[in-house]
């Protein structure tokens, strides 16, 4: 689905130089669960930006089902992501003047062929929230109108970046059950940065970073369920 | 530290100079037009005010019947003294001076007997056009008074010798005269030996129309022997005092009783000088000049100090992690705020300062404006404690007062919680409110109208603004076209180039081929009111009469009258309506046939022959007063010839100068209005930073994302333009009322499709002049913004 090939992002602040990715090299097939691992300034972030096209890299091949998202211009990238992709971040920004139904709707808005913004409502569980305002919500609730309005759109993948960082352990086993449930039901394709191990557990792969460059990548031959993810 | 906290808030406010500039722009004008206005009305006020009382402004005028009564053609003396076919005042006059004084004695003692407490004096006006540097000018002659209404000369003498005169101030500087200069009015020529002002025309409004051009009339002094040998239209009024105890119950006493009196049924009407455009505008026009100037500043300044606020409040909110390590630190509250009062104190004052003395030199020229079209005497500007106070100390306490009380509740949070990421607070009624309105729109749709709720403070401030500019804008078109309405509009759809009174002492001219006979009859009354009735030719050439979709409506004073739109305003009168009309002592029921677009005079339009009847009680239906002709006529039979350009000429130099203020409006409101824009578009995409980022990683496209952040303020600027369309018209229509009522007089404000579409017009090219900067701001917003923890 996604195919990267030395893909390497330079920072330039002044006369400092900051490599950021090393030469990148990773597949992302359809329908997979991957987790990116890693600790602070590992670059997992940044990989994210470009293979998302929120960024782009200073350098290297970044394919999208065989078309080349390098030589897009910022026009067709926003296309890119309006058709194809989903967001999930660990700040839930949600728009505050609008209610939860109207911020899910706001993801549907802009897809050709939405699925039902209720409906994805009620599979969050909040059913009995569509009409609350963000700040009436809790965090895990806030959380869940995120994944809600990501997956309204019917996205062919899900970038999650830090989705259970501010969450407690009981309220983040609930998204992390419903960003399983897509994948598993759905068929999105997942790609979860964290620097919780446990998350890890879920995923097809595991790939690890440090210092801007894949320091492995494990294939997970016993994935477990959300609600088994070992926490702290 | 202390020294970093002043880098800090400097570093600040530098990072917001373009806002900042924009905001000291309105600060600046707030103390700027406030400035002006305060100085050059007290330069005229105090002046006018001791020039009035010294010399001795009339109470009030009576305007009296212009030909004599019955009762006064049959007084012995009269009767037997002239012959037949003298029955104004202007031919009794050239025919006798001594019955014609002793007949205005007799009618001043008639009314000072019934009211003893008045004094009187007969005023005697000359009105004549004459041609000066190729042009026709206008003049007034006023005959030197003895009680009321002294003349007062403002610098060289009083004519003294016949071939000298006085004449006003502002028409020499115009006309580039001094004083030793010659002036040529009917081929004699005059040597001005002062400049001169009359209390009773400090406005320069000779008649009922409205040319006040200075630069094109002037009001001359002469010796008597000049003032009877210039011809021109005789104007006799009777200047009157009321005796100090008896002011307040003048009108109960004298207004509403005179008309009953039948030994004064040659009063046509009394009016106080309040009332009176030519010498009590000045009155409002200063009060007015003072209520503008504050009201206009303090709108003003009510903008500059919301959006102050907003700009502080967001500064602080931007810092509030920075304080809040500040505070841990354990920085007092005061030392924190002081740097934020001194960068406020720094950024106001000099703006106020700047606006108050770029305000004082305005005020010279702002008076000379004034001096324009206001014939007054006038002095040095003098600073004084007050306007500084006003200008500068009250507006800088209000923003320093306002800033305190946003740092000190920024700063009355804890430490700690202001280490922590401000959540977003609830969502106010007013935005619940609309969110339930636009419950069945889209979601993007509603996103764009709300979030300008959010604030209702920074909504306020953008809604008053627009709509005060936009109020302004419309009264500047409205004003468009006033002067042609006033005063030339009639004449160009007449044909006649030249309008000539005969000169009854010197017998009947022969009527040429291309000369069409009119009969004016001065004293018509329709109840209390004075009118002008005019007979026409029924199938003249030369003046026809239009109604206000320009169908010819000539043929209509067949079997009825014609009223001119002036005279339809002011007393309510429709087609079909009957009136009963006097004249000479005969009451008329006639029916309006129709009205005429016609705003300068207040005129009944008869049928030559029928008014020749009404006149004479039946006895002659071929009088005449005069021809309307498009060659000059020569010969002496004529006592006063009107040249239709001269007219033409005065107003379409009034009209100029009205252009030019239209422009200067639609300029300042254009100018606040892209300020305003400008700040708030640029502090709404400030507040949606991380919106936009996050709309854009979601996959909204560009246009879109502009269309959500800014469109909603277009749609509120339209709004607020629709909501400004009838505010502009109440506000239009109360100035016409307060003029009719107060002074007579219909301005004929007028708004057309045209202008409205020119006003939205203007403020859509305002409006995107004002985002700009926006927009560029709000595409250079990165998508990373969205994934930041800690927002600033």
């Amino acid at each position: 689905m996604i195919a990267l090939k030395d893909v390497v992002k330079t920072y330039k602040i002044g006369p400092v130089e900051t490599k950021a990715l090393k030469g990148i090299t990773l597949t992302i097939n359809e329908g997979e669960f991957i987790v990116i691992l890693g600790p602070s300034g590992s670059g997992k972030s940044t990989l994210l930006n470009v293979i998302s096209g929120l960024d782009t890299p200073t350098a290297g091949s970044i394919k999208f089902r065989g078309l080349e998202l390098t030589d897009y211009n910022e026009e067709q990238l926003t296309q890119f992501r309006r058709e194809h992709l989903g967001f999930v971040f660990q700040q839930y920004n949600l728009l505050h003047n609008l209610t939860a139904l109207d911020n899910v709707r706001m993801g549907a808005d802009i897809s050709e062929a939405p699925l039902d913004s209720k409906e994805v409502l009620a599979k969050v569980g909040l059913t009995d929230h569509v009409d609350k305002y963000p700040y009436q919500l809790s965090g895990g609730e806030q959380q869940r109108v995120s994944v809600a309005r990501s997956v309204v759109k019917k996205p062919s993948i899900l970038f999650c970046d830090e989705p259970t960082g501010a969450l407690d352990e009981q309220i983040a086993k609930q998204v992390l059950g419903i960003l399983e449930e897509l994948n598993q039901k759905l068929g999105v394709t997942l790609v979860v940065i964290t620097h919780n191990k446990g998350i890890s557990q879920m995923a097809d792969r595991i790939v690890k970073m440090n210092s801007g460059n894949i320091e492995e990548i494990i294939v997970n031959e016993q994935k477990i369920a959300a609600e088994m993810v070992g926490w702290g | 530290m202390k020294k970093t906290l002043y880098n800090n808030v400097k570093a600040t406010f530098k990072s917001k100079w373009l806002q900042l500039t924009a905001i000291g722009i309105i600060i600046m004008m707030s103390s700027l037009i406030y400035t002006t206005m305060s100085y050059s009305v007290s330069s005229l006020e105090m002046p006018t005010m001791a020039y009035l009382e010294e010399y001795v402004q009339e109470d009030f005028s009576i305007e009296v019947l212009e030909i004599m009564t019955v009762q006064e053609l049959l007084e012995q003396h009269i009767k037997e003294s002239i012959p037949p076919g003298i029955f104004t005042l202007n031919d009794l006059r050239r025919y006798d001076q001594a019955l014609f004084r002793a007949l205005i004695t007799d009618r001043i003692e008639a009314v000072e007997n019934i009211y003893p407490y008045l004094e009187l004096e007969l005023r005697e006006l000359k009105q004549f056009y004459y041609n000066h540097a190729g042009q026709n000018h206008q003049a007034l002659l006023v005959k030197d008074a003895e009680i009321i209404n002294l003349s007062y000369i403002e610098k060289g003498i009083k004519p003294e010798q016949d071939h000298e005169i006085a004449i006003s101030r502002i028409y020499a500087k115009k006309n580039s005269l001094e004083i030793g200069d010659t002036l040529t009015i009917e081929k004699a020529d005059y040597t001005i030996s002062g400049f001169v002002l009359f209390p009773d025309y400090t406005f320069p409004m000779f008649d009922n129309t409205f040319l006040i051009d200075n630069s094109m009339q002037t009001l001359i002094l002469t010796t008597e022997n000049t003032f009877q040998a210039i011809s021109g239209h005789n104007i006799y009024r009777l200047s009157g005092l009321i005796a100090e105890d008896k002011k307040d119950d003048f009108k109960s006493q004298v207004i509403d009783t005179i008309y009953d009196q039948p030994e004064l049924d040659f009063v046509l009407s009394v009016v106080l000088t309040e009332n009176q455009m030519r010498s009590g505008a000045i009155y409002d026009e200063l009060k007015g000049g003072r209520v503008f100037s504050l009201g206009f500043s303090i709108i003003i300044a009510g903008i500059a100090m919301v959006m102050v606020s907003l700009l502080v409040h967001r500064i602080l909110k931007a810092q509030r992690a920075q304080i809040g390590v500040i505070r841990a630190l354990g920085y007092k509250s005061k030392e924190i705020a002081i740097p934020f009062i001194i960068f406020i104190l720094l950024l106001v004052l000099p703006l106020l300062i700047v606006g108050y003395f770029i305000g004082l030199l305005a005020a010279g020229p702002m008076r000379d404006l004034y001096l324009d079209f206001y014939l007054l005497p006038t002095e040095a500007l003098y600073q004084n404690w007050l306007v500084f106070t006003t200008a500068i100390i009250a507006p800088l306490l209000v923003f320093v007062i306002l800033s305190v009380l946003i740092i000190h509740n920024m700063l009355s949070i804890k430490p700690l919680d202001l280490l922590n990421p401000d959540r977003e607070g609830e969502v106010n009624r007013l935005t619940r409110t609309a969110n339930y309105l636009l419950k069945k729109v889209r979601p993007k749709t509603k996103f764009k109208y709300l979030y300008i709720l959010k604030n209702s403070t920074k909504f306020f401030a953008f809604f008053t603004g627009i709509l005060f500019s936009t109020i302004l804008i419309f009264i500047a078109f409205a004003m468009n076209g006033l002067v042609e309405r006033m005063t030339t509009a009639t004449f160009e759809n007449t044909e006649y180039q030249y309008q000539a009174y005969i000169d009854i002492t010197k017998g009947l001219p022969v009527i040429q081929e291309d000369q069409e006979k009119f009969l004016s009859y001065p004293n018509a009354a329709l109840g209390k009111i004075s009118l002008t009735a005019m007979g026409l030719e029924i199938d003249n050439q030369l003046y026809n009469l239009y109604n206000d979709k320009g169908e010819n409506i000539t043929r209509k004073i067949k079997n009825g009258v014609v009223v001119t739109k002036s005279l339809s305003i002011k007393q309510n009168i429709l087609p079909g309506d009957m009136l009963d009309i006097s004249i000479a002592s005969r009451t008329y029921p006639l029916e309006v046939k129709g009205i005429t677009e016609d705003y300068s005079a207040d005129l009944l339009y008869f049928e030559i022959e029928a008014l020749s009847n009404m006149v004479t009680g039946g006895k002659d239906e071929t009088l005449f007063s005069g021809i309307y002709t498009d060659q000059k006529p020569t010969g002496d039979f004529y006592a006063v010839i009107i040249d239709k350009e001269a007219i033409a000429d005065q107003a379409l130099l009034m009209q100029r100068f009205m252009d030019y203020t239209v422009n200067f409006f639609i300029a300042i409101s254009c100018l606040i209005a892209v300020l305003i824009l400008f700040v708030l578009t640029t502090m709404a995409v400030e507040d949606n930073y991380y919106n936009i980022s996050l709309l854009k990683v979601m996959g909204y496209r560009k246009k879109e994302v502009n269309a959500m952040i800014l469109d909603s303020y277009l749609i509120y600027t339209i709004l607020s333009f629709l909501i400004s369309i009838p505010l502009a018209l109440i506000f239009l229509s109360w100035t016409s009322d307060f003029f009719t009522t107060n002074y007579d007089l219909v301005f004929p404000f007028e708004i057309r499709l045209i202008q409205i579409l020119m006003a939205l017009g203007i403020l859509l090219a305002v409006f995107f002049a004002g985002t700009w900067n926006a927009k560029k701001k709000a595409a250079g917003i990165s998508l990373q913004e969205t994934l930041k923890a800690y927002r600033e």
